[in-house]
């Protein structure tokens, strides 16, 4: 049971690194983030729902049979409200997700399942922009991010048995942990250009401690409607490209690296993004690893889709 | 006589409604301004929010043009500072201010004003061609209409002055 649940923790660890990246997609782009602190980042209640599916066993990289045919899902959905604490200055953001994790596995002829749900960790952060260049129609964009992962979730969930779930089951990871990055945005005309950059430095708690993580985000928009943008508002239909990366450092368990754990994962997302008008927006994305290079022996990601929606407070 | 007493505010009502199919009430001042880096229209909505702090009765943002349009009561007076104040704020650069308001010219010290109808504030024109043009067909007591492009003055060793009225167009309503 114990190998089990290292074999688990260091094979779906990683999933947890798609969580504060997530749950700072406060607005266009779907996955990525803005530099943007002002218009539908300062005053819209953003969700969405997020699924994503662990199915593959990956030895150094190469999918391998499982004896166990292990799966994972994910299930998603956090509240993040935004904070225009200083206008077209500082925004400050808090997010919680509501999680629900299943994992299934075949074990002895006999399909079994494990689930958790509830309340993930809150994450609060501040999003300073810093320069700001002007043109008539277009603008480049400059922030930074200093972000502070609660232990909101709880950690100490335990099986039928009573023994405690691996730390990519539990629903928090019980430690204090930071962020911080840069954000640029350029826009102009019809085109978006976001890039990020962020800093994840994790502590440890109850003897593990989740490896570091640099994640990037490179997103592309293109409106494909109106063709011509006349008057403010106006039903909008965004095309959006992203490529979402992560690079995260090997897991430490009561001081000692876990070499089944970290790698670095590329997922391309395709999405769509509607805006009714002045009021909401809906968008879907779906994700796509193209890049899966993770160290030892680990589930890797099949997919994950999005379905979000923001909605302006007045 | 009688006739023509009722002719001219006919004709008043009907030349401020060429002006309030694109802008708001009768009574109305609509302020133009330029608006650098708007190309999100996700991001507009702080743009709107401000501007309608700012008094405005409407806001209209064309996105594509960068342009933001903004109509007021007359009874309030027209703030360039706080315009421009309120598109910082809404998150974008502040560019070129055109206002059309109703009022008359006066002369002050030898420098001719326009003073706003309504609030009675009043700003100097510019000294310029189509100021001579407007002082050629307009009468002291003349009530018009007035586009005019806002202009900030600053001397060398004195600091900023308060805005003059650069004469764009004029229309006489009586």
């Amino acid at each position: 049971m114990k190998s089990f649940g290292r074999a688990l923790r260091a094979g779906l660890v990683s999933a947890l690194l798609a969580w504060p990246r997530a749950a700072e997609a406060n607005g266009p782009p779907i996955h990525g983030d803005t530099a943007f602190v002002v218009g539908i980042e300062g005053a819209g209640i953003r969700s969405f729902y997020q699924e994503m599916h662990r199915g593959r066993l990956l030895q150094d990289g190469k999918e391998v049979a499982d004896p166990q045919d292990r799966e994972m899902t994910v299930r998603m959905v956090p509240l993040i409200l935004p904070y225009e604490a200083i206008p077209n200055r500082l925004l400050v953001v808090f997010a919680a997700p509501y999680l629900d994790k299943r994992m299934e596995s075949t074990s002895g002829g006999q399909r079994t399942a494990i689930t958790n749900r509830g309340v993930g960790d809150t994450t609060i952060f501040g999003k300073y922009q810093f320069y700001q260049q002007d043109r008539p129609g277009g603008t480049t964009r400059m922030a930074g991010k200093l972000g502070l992962k609660l232990p909101t979730g709880k950690d100490d969930a335990r099986d039928g048995a009573g023994t405690l779930l691996a730390p990519s089951l539990q629903l928090g990871s019980g430690s204090w942990d930071v962020s911080g990055g840069v954000v640029m945005t350029h826009l102009y005309q019809r085109w978006g250009l976001n890039t990020n950059l962020v800093y994840a430095l994790n502590n440890e708690a109850r003897g593990f401690e989740k490896g570091d993580a640099l994640r990037y985000d490179l997103s592309g928009a293109f409106r494909l409607l109106p063709w011509v943008y006349e008057e403010y508002p106006s039903p909008q239909l965004n095309l959006i490209l992203e490529l979402n990366g992560a690079a995260a450092w090997k897991d430490r368990v009561r001081g000692a690296s876990d070499p089944n754990s970290g790698g670095h994962t590329l997922l391309l997302s395709p999405g769509l993004q509607f805006m009714g008008g002045r009021d909401w927006l809906v968008d879907v994305s779906y994700q796509l690893p193209v890049v899966q290079d993770l160290n030892g022996t680990q589930l890797g990601l099949d997919y994950t889709w999005t379905l979000g929606f923001l909605v302006y407070l007045r | 006589m009688r006739m023509k007493q009722l002719l001219v505010p006919l004709a008043v009502l009907l030349g401020s409604a060429g002006f309030l199919g694109a802008a708001g009430p009768s009574d109305s001042r609509l302020v133009k301004i330029e608006v650098k880096g708007l190309a999100c229209p996700f991001c507009a909505y702080g743009l709107e929010k401000r501007l309608k702090e700012t008094g405005a009765e409407r806001v209209k943002i064309y996105v594509d043009r960068g342009l933001a349009e903004a109509a007021y009561p007359e009874k309030r007076l027209l703030d360039v500072d706080g315009l421009k104040e309120a598109v910082k704020k809404g998150g974008f650069t502040p560019g070129a201010i055109e206002v059309r308001a109703r009022g008359s010219l006066i002369e002050k010290d030898g420098r001719w004003g326009f003073e706003l109808a309504g609030s009675g504030d009043m700003f100097l024109l510019k000294d310029d061609e189509n100021l001579k043009k407007l002082l050629k067909e307009t009468k002291r007591d003349s009530v018009i209409r007035l586009s005019a492009k806002v202009e900030e003055v600053r001397e060398e060793g004195h600091g900023e002055h308060p805005p003059l009225l650069a004469v764009l167009s004029h229309e006489i309503l009586r």
